[in-house]
């Protein structure tokens, strides 16, 4: 009986936080902080792992994959695998990312220096004809 | 054949007039390209006002991303070599025949101005000792990666041919890249070579290379070296 309280504890709080951590992520894309783009990752997590932790089938289905006296740790280890993956594609995206902002710098820094040398040319070009 | 000198600059505006002036005075005029990494004081304007062009990052790239976007304005401006030359003072303008030599002759890709070449050092030039702790660990690496043995793998003194600043042009580590850079010439078959030449220590303002960095460089060298190794697309 104890037992089955614990769980049914650790459901509830489990819920809890992945309801805020999903609405905090929400509210971050709806406040143009977090691109939709980026998050759709990691609200398809938060909503599997929501869906895991509401569905009795689904919980009774990983109870005994990871064991009854264990499963609070195994769902932990799997919580923390499913985000260092997320993590990881994150840290995909970022490198992605800073790639294309050097170049953009870089190309921009180049079309800077044609441009200075083309209005100097300009300006050379204006001033001859009302010197002569 | 066109010789062109990047210089990397970031607010190095008290040290850019002495600089340029050294190259102007020597018997060979090069021309050169001050890229400016986004500085907060007057390094473009001071480098313009001497007549040098200037490629101003909108942000700060690090040296890596600012070398490597001298190595795009060369390789579009059709140059035949190109020369990293820092722009804090350290390189010595006579010095830039002795690297760029052998690459005219054809006998090199990359030529290294080397501030330790047994026999040949430059005794009056001093590491300070974390440097050159990173320094042997990066050669002691290199030598591994390669069997190559570069005596000064941190040198940002150095002279390329056109194929091999074209392949920078397209692919050039990032952060501390010179010993990377190295490791990807080898693994491109391009040829290394390493001539003595004479270093100042810095004449105004504050190395990058901090404290924390050097601490930290060992471990950038061993995970760079893997990224390259592993990597198949460079």
């Amino acid at each position: 009986m104890n037992k089955m309280v614990e769980t049914m504890q650790l459901r509830t709080f489990t819920i809890a936080i992945i309801l805020l951590v999903l609405f905090y992520t929400l509210n971050l894309v709806r406040t143009n902080r977090l691109s939709a783009h980026l998050a759709i990752s990691w609200i398809i997590a938060e909503v599997a792992f929501l869906i895991l932790m509401l569905s009795d089938h689904l919980w009774s289905a990983l109870i005994s994959f990871l064991g009854e006296d264990t499963t609070s740790y195994g769902a932990f280890l799997l919580g923390a695998v499913w985000i260092v993956f997320l993590m990881l594609d994150s840290l995909t995206r970022i490198s992605s990312l800073t790639t294309k902002l050097k170049e953009v710098n870089q190309e921009l820094a180049l079309a800077r220096e044609r441009l200075d040398r083309l209005e100097e040319m300009n300006r050379s070009l204006v001033s001859e004809p009302e010197s002569n | 054949m066109k010789v062109l000198l990047i210089i990397p600059a970031h607010n190095e505006a008290e040290n850019l007039p002495a600089l340029i002036s050294g190259i102007r005075t020597r018997e060979h005029s090069y021309d050169a390209v001050v890229i400016d990494d986004a500085s907060s004081d007057k390094t473009a304007y001071v480098a313009a006002r001497h007549g040098v062009p200037v490629l101003r990052l909108a942000a700060n790239l690090g040296i890596g991303g600012a070398v490597q976007t001298g190595f795009k304005y060369a390789a579009f401006k059709g140059y035949d070599i190109a020369v990293q030359f820092d722009g804090d003072g350290q390189h010595d303008p006579a010095c830039i025949e002795t690297i760029v030599g052998p690459v005219r002759r054809g006998e090199a890709d990359c030529v290294i101005g080397s501030r330790y070449m047994r026999g040949r050092s430059d005794t009056d030039y001093e590491t300070p000792l974390l440097r050159r702790i990173g320094m042997y660990f990066s050669s002691g690496m290199l030598f591994l990666a390669t069997g190559v043995h570069v005596t000064d793998t941190t040198s940002g003194f150095r002279a390329l041919s056109r194929p091999a600043f074209e392949f920078f042009a397209r692919a050039y580590p990032v952060d501390h890249p010179e010993a990377e850079a190295l490791l990807m010439l080898h693994q491109k078959k391009f040829h290394i070579l390493e001539v003595p030449v004479k270093m100042r220590g810095r004449v105004r303002g504050e190395s990058l290379f901090t404290f924390t960095k050097a601490l930290l460089y060992p471990l950038r060298v061993i995970i760079g070296f893997i990224g390259l190794l592993l990597n198949k697309q460079v």
